[in-house]
């Protein structure tokens, strides 16, 4: 009999008010730039989605694969400079640019994974890292993206406000999306027993180096993505503000709030994130302390992050990747013929005895 | 029960998320800017003021240069305001200037966020931004794209062009050329070898600041140009590049760095026994507190460029103050330190033009904003304003020295000044002590 991940998250399925509440907040989200006075509000959403799609991306590495990496902003650099150079240099539509970075990404990622994956841990952590500073040394020295002088991106000036905001909306959806039906695959229960205990993984056949690197991958192509997108709405980029560790520690400081290894963590760590830095414009000057301050308390309060501490307390959970097992699992997994054994068997040894 | 509390967390949690949106996203208060945090502009309120945005690192690595904001912005605007401000067309009445402050965070992404939060949110009537080109170029940026009139001082001019054209956005400051003018005039009263070392990061100014200076050494006589290559800032190790020099027997040391880098390569020359004849660094040196922070007075016989300094004949167009009597208010305001650095200066034009283009303007309406700016002919308290058809500004500077006097104490002599003659020498240039043992 087969018995896969999908097989088992075939019975769980969304209860009705989560399916609401999701239709409710798409349609808040597809309508938002028509409510009046609304630009403020449109510009700080496009950037939650940024975010959170990197979010995500950092989460199903870390929450999910176990692979904790320093090093993300390199993608965010190569979709960046891949819209900066494709669109302006080369002429193309940003659209194609912004997808050649995600294949680039994913080629850069094809090509460190070999070195990378024979760390773990932290050693995994600063390799990625190192990855990361030595290309944005690479592209400070490299004349293909005028060496570190910066590029103010022209090619993106014609869109508007609200069509950055539905490019956004669109990339943070599908971000969500691709790693709730990954974690719902078999390779998302392949990936979550590789991050709790790789031996025992292992010697249930699943294959440690391509689920990891399928995983990557996926990181890979849609880190790069952010990237372009992140710079369309940015529109100036430099080696060392676009493969910055900046950009890694919002990423950290989005999941470990919102909650590492939940759905929602990364979706509620961003809202939090972007709402609070935006807010922090308006006290110049103290604006770091507080958001320090914050942090700490946070990861004091609430270690497991939001999301971690309330299905802790309570089971809740959104957009659950747990699998719920099947009313007739017990047939499914033999246990009650097991059972029945077991319970033959300790009849035979007592008439024995 | 447990599906039911499921779902009140779940619209609970709805709820809270869209809460923070909104509640981040709303009317913000009032701010040490002294932000309103009221929209301006087509909400149909009765405008109330003229909302100036300011975008400026205010911590992080390049925070000295924020110091004064804003302060040195409101103290300019005081008298105007007093008198119930700019007349407005649109509005048939005055209105008094209101700076909306955002700190940059001396990072580059954060003041681009920073910038669209201000004309977005804020809705401010036009920008001003200064303090390198990690403040200026980002904010630029966000101005062309969002069409908003943004007027921009202190960030290398060369620089801010490679990013041009420019519709929205005007800059005034110096470029490679005009540094490299002032700081070799200092040079050749000294005497050296004229062979030049870059010290230059990886970063936007390093890397032109060294095609820049490259460039433009060929056409001066018997100047060599010694290339070691770009660093990344924040490094801790500049054993390679120092070695170049002695290898090289470089006695001139220039480029663009912050003042944590150069404090780790000063150190880290003194430890390995290299003291360049001269040492003509831009942007580290500006603040005596940074020079004698790097402990020991080796700071003594340092180069720094000098855009405006409180000897500078010049006066304000908006406040008659001349530079003195700005410098003076600035160290009354600002107790921890003896001198009024160049920024203070730069910052006070900053406003001095918008003021100015304004007032010519008597419009908020873009297009005339930036008409006034295309016909500024100012005589500001940093000098002459008056943009080409770049919306560029070429400015000059001198060059001053840190010396510590016999009495031990901190001096800058303002030791070449030919192409900058409205801010009188007060000193000769020595070379660093012990360079020449």
């Amino acid at each position: 009999m087969k018995f896969d991940g999908q097989t088992l998250a075939g019975n769980t399925g969304f209860k009705v008010g989560k399916k609401v509440l999701l239709v409710v907040v798409l349609l808040l989200l597809a309508l938002l730039p028509m409510f009046p006075n609304s630009a403020y509000l449109v510009s700080t959403v496009t950037l939650i989605m940024i975010y959170m799609a990197l979010g995500q991306m950092w989460n199903l590495l870390g929450g999910y694969a176990g692979l904790l990496s320093l090093g993300m902003q390199a993608f965010i650099g190569i979709g960046g400079y891949s819209l900066a150079v494709f669109s302006i240099d080369a002429g193309l539509n940003i659209f194609v640019a912004v997808f050649l970075g995600g294949v680039i990404s994913v080629l850069f990622g094809l090509v460190v994974s070999p070195a990378l994956f024979k760390m773990t841990g932290v050693y995994f952590a600063i390799g990625t890292w190192v990855v990361a500073e030595a290309l944005m040394i690479f592209f400070s020295n490299w004349s293909v993206v005028d060496y570190a002088k910066g590029i103010m991106i022209r090619s993106v000036y014609f869109l508007t406000g609200e069509q950055i905001y539905y490019i956004a909306v669109l990339l943070g959806v599908i971000s969500v999306l691709v790693v709730y039906l990954l974690m719902r695959s078999k390779t998302g229960l392949a990936l979550m027993a590789i991050r709790d205990n790789p031996a025992a993984a292992e010697s249930m056949g699943v294959k440690i180096f391509s689920t990891k690197l399928k995983c990557y991958m996926i990181a890979c192509f849609f880190t790069g993505i952010t990237g372009g997108v992140a710079y369309i709405n940015l529109a100036y980029i430099t080696p060392s503000a676009s493969i910055s560790t900046q950009w890694t520690i919002a990423m950290t400081f989005m999941v470990i709030i919102g909650g590492i290894g939940t759905m929602e963590g990364p979706i509620i760590g961003s809202i939090i994130y972007v709402a609070l830095t935006q807010y922090l414009y308006n006290f110049p000057g103290i604006s770091m302390t507080i958001l320090g301050a914050i942090a700490v308390a946070a990861i004091m309060v609430v270690p497991n992050g939001i999301m971690g501490t309330i299905h802790n307390k309570t089971g809740f959970e959104l957009l659950s990747p747990r699998r719920i097992m099947p009313p007739d699992w017990k047939k499914l997994l033999g246990v009650e013929r097991a059972k029945e054994q077991v319970e033959a068997a300790g009849d035979k040894a007592s008439k024995k005895e | 029960m447990k599906k039911r509390t499921s779902r009140i967390l779940a619209v609970a949690l709805a709820a809270v998320m869209l809460l923070a949106m909104l509640a981040a996203c709303g009317p913000s208060g009032d701010t040490p800017g002294g932000n309103t945090g009221a929209p301006s502009g087509d909400d149909g309120e009765e405008k109330e003021s003229i909302l100036v945005g300011r975008v400026v690192p205010l911590t992080g690595s390049i925070a000295n240069f924020g110091a004064g904001t804003p302060f040195i912005e409101e103290a300019a605007v005081e008298a105007i305001n007093a008198e119930g401000g700019i007349y407005i067309e649109e509005y048939g009445k005055k209105l008094p200037i209101e700076f909306v402050v955002a700190d940059s965070e001396s990072n580059l992404t954060k003041a681009s966020e920073a910038a669209t939060k201000l004309i977005l949110e804020d809705g401010v009537d036009i920008m001003i931004a200064s303090h390198t080109a990690d403040t200026v170029l980002p904010v630029a940026a966000v101005c062309e794209r969002y069409q908003v009139p943004c007027i921009t001082v202190d960030a290398p001019l060369d620089m801010w062009l490679d990013g041009g054209p420019y519709e929205y956005c005007y800059h005034a400051f110096f470029n490679s050329q005009t540094e490299l003018e002032g700081f070799s005039a200092a040079w050749e009263i000294i005497g050296t070898n004229k062979k030049v070392g870059l010290l230059c990061a990886n970063d936007t100014e390093g890397t032109l600041f060294a095609e820049g200076m490259t460039e433009i050494a060929k056409h001066l006589e018997g100047y060599e140009i010694v290339d070691p290559g770009r660093f990344t800032s924040g490094t801790n190790d500049f054993t390679d590049i120092i070695n170049t020099f002695i290898e090289q027997d470089v006695e001139i040391i220039t480029g663009p760095v912050i003042t944590p880098d150069f404090s780790t390569f000063w150190k880290q020359c003194k430890t390995m026994g290299y003291t360049p004849k001269i040492s003509a660094i831009d942007k580290a040196n500006l603040f005596l507190s940074d020079v004698i922070a790097y402990g020991d007075n080796i700071g003594n016989g340092l180069l720094s460029e000098i855009w405006w300094d409180a000897s500078m004949e010049t006066a304000s167009s908006l406040t008659g103050q001349t530079s003195q009597e700005l410098a003076d208010m600035y160290l009354e305001y600002n107790t921890d330190i003896q001198f009024a650095p160049g920024p203070i200066g730069y910052k006070h034009a900053n406003v001095e033009i918008l003021v100015d283009a304004l007032q010519r303007a008597q419009s908020l309406e873009p297009e005339k904003i930036l008409a006034a700016l295309d016909e500024t002919n100012l005589d500001t308290i940093v000098g002459h304003i008056e943009y080409d058809d770049d919306n560029a500004c070429i400015m000059t500077i001198a060059i001053g020295q840190w010396v510590v006097n016999d009495a031990g104490e901190w001096e800058q002599h303002i030791v070449s000044n030919e192409y900058l003659p409205s801010i009188p020498l007060s000193g000769t240039p020595v070379a660093i002590p012990g360079s020449e043992d």
